[in-house]
């Protein structure tokens, strides 16, 4: 009996394999080259809790207040999957590195869900709500989730999308906090 | 917009064991080639290590696909390959071939298969590690690091060439030094890599637990094979399972 090749003896399991694998890749690039130096007169994060909804000169305000200390910088979205399973990963973050400011930013959103995923989440540190669009237009963003890194001089130092690694966020912190 | 360096990790993967595979011959799967051994048993460790993920990381996803398929977000790689390995095995005992025979048998090309994921992390997000003066700056970083995914990939790569170059011997045992060796250096580049807090990473505790359970094992095989020895031939001796 003639044996009839691979492709046409394992279609499905092979088909399948691959699309598992498209879906793996995605449809995000992994880093984000956007430049961005916030300016302007600084302006105080919001508490933990609050949800402000603010502008993009008001986002700016916030990370000229913050100079002197990396800022973890996290645009989010409640419908955005893999913003759910970094979401732990982040808060776990913002309480091993005290001398840290992280700030959410919910984008694409609405206010209910926004303040429904942080309470599943627990997260406590300062988030706002991007309801203009304007914050993400000036840090260029290209997905969702992105994670963005400031050195203690307010210069971006990493845009990374598309949900980040406890290695690559634990390794891109430590090398901010020794610049 | 593709993640073009997860994509090209993903094609390596899958097409570096399948060369070797074409170069070598191993009993039982020469005649019906690599993949068509293991496509199965590859989805499902897939899918379990994907449900694994999301178990232990957004329990309130598990019901939604949309969640499940986005599989960027995470998966666990034990709980994947423990199901791909019961799979294959399953799959081996319907078509008459000793299962331990049959994994012993792709344990080469598993490990080879992990160490070029390990390796193609210089085309994802970047090998990571402990500054050293010896080593890479990954994007976005300043400094020179060590890059721990590199070595791993040595080590499990070595592990891949001694594992075949055991198909002669009985499968337990080659199977035991492939999962056991897999699970030391996945233990020790947890020790290296960097992380979020004090504690053990996931990725470390489960993989000492898995070398924990081999180191018992083995010492259990070893003390009642000793005093049991008959005829009648174990898992690690020769033609065994």
């Amino acid at each position: 009996m003639a044996v009839l090749p691979m492709w046409r003896r394992r279609p499905v399991s092979l088909l399948l394999v691959l699309g598992v694998a498209v879906l793996a890749v995605g449809c995000v690039p992994s880093n984000s080259t956007a430049t961005f130096q916030a300016q302007g007169a600084p302006i105080p994060l919001p508490s933990g809790g609050m949800l402000p909804d603010i502008t993009g000169d008001q986002f700016e305000g916030m990370l000229v207040s913050q100079r002197g200390r990396v800022v973890i910088v996290n645009v989010w979205a409640s419908w955005c999957v893999p913003c759910r399973t970094e979401a732990p990963l982040l808060q776990r973050a913002s309480e091993s590195y005290p001398d840290v400011t992280f700030l959410g930013v919910d984008s694409k959103d609405g206010r209910r869900a926004a303040a429904q995923f942080i309470d599943e989440f627990d997260i406590r540190y300062p988030n706002v709500i991007d309801s203009s669009g304007e914050i993400r237009q000036r840090l260029g963003l290209r997905g969702f989730p992105t994670t963005y890194i400031f050195g203690p001089d307010g210069a971006l130092r990493a845009g990374v999308v598309g949900g980040i690694s406890e290695q690559r966020l634990a390794a891109q912190i430590e090398d901010a906090r020794r610049s | 917009m593709i993640d073009t360096g997860l994509l090209l990790s993903i094609a390596l993967v899958l097409i570096v064991p399948w060369l070797w595979s074409r170069r070598t011959s191993m009993p039982t799967i020469a005649q019906r080639g690599l993949y068509d051994e293991v496509s199965g048993a590859l989805l499902v460790g897939l899918i379990v290590s994907r449900l694994a993920a999301m178990a232990l990381d957004n329990p309130g996803g598990l019901l939604q696909v949309r969640d499940l398929l986005v599989i960027r977000s995470g998966m666990e790689f034990w709980p994947g390959m423990v199901a791909g390995a019961v799979t294959a095995a399953w799959r081996a005992h319907r078509h008459h071939v000793p299962p331990l025979r049959r994994l012993a048998d792709l344990a080469p090309f598993g490990l080879i298969a992990y160490a070029t994921y390990e390796a193609a992390c210089l085309g994802r997000e970047g090998c990571y590690g402990p500054v050293s003066p010896l080593g890479l700056v990954p994007d976005g970083l300043t400094t020179r690091v060590l890059p721990v995914g590199l070595l791993v990939a040595l080590a499990v790569g070595l592990l891949a060439v001694l594992t075949f170059r055991m198909r002669t011997k009985p499968p337990g045992l080659t199977i035991a030094i492939a999962v056991g060796g897999l699970a030391l250096a996945r233990a020790v580049a947890s020790i290296w890599l960097p992380r979020v807090g004090t504690g053990l990473t996931r990725q470390h505790l489960t993989s000492l637990t898995v070398l924990a359970v081999i180191v018992v094992s083995g010492i259990a095989f070893a003390l009642t094979g000793r005093s049991s020895r008959t005829a009648v031939p174990g898992v690690f001796d020769e033609g065994g399972a």
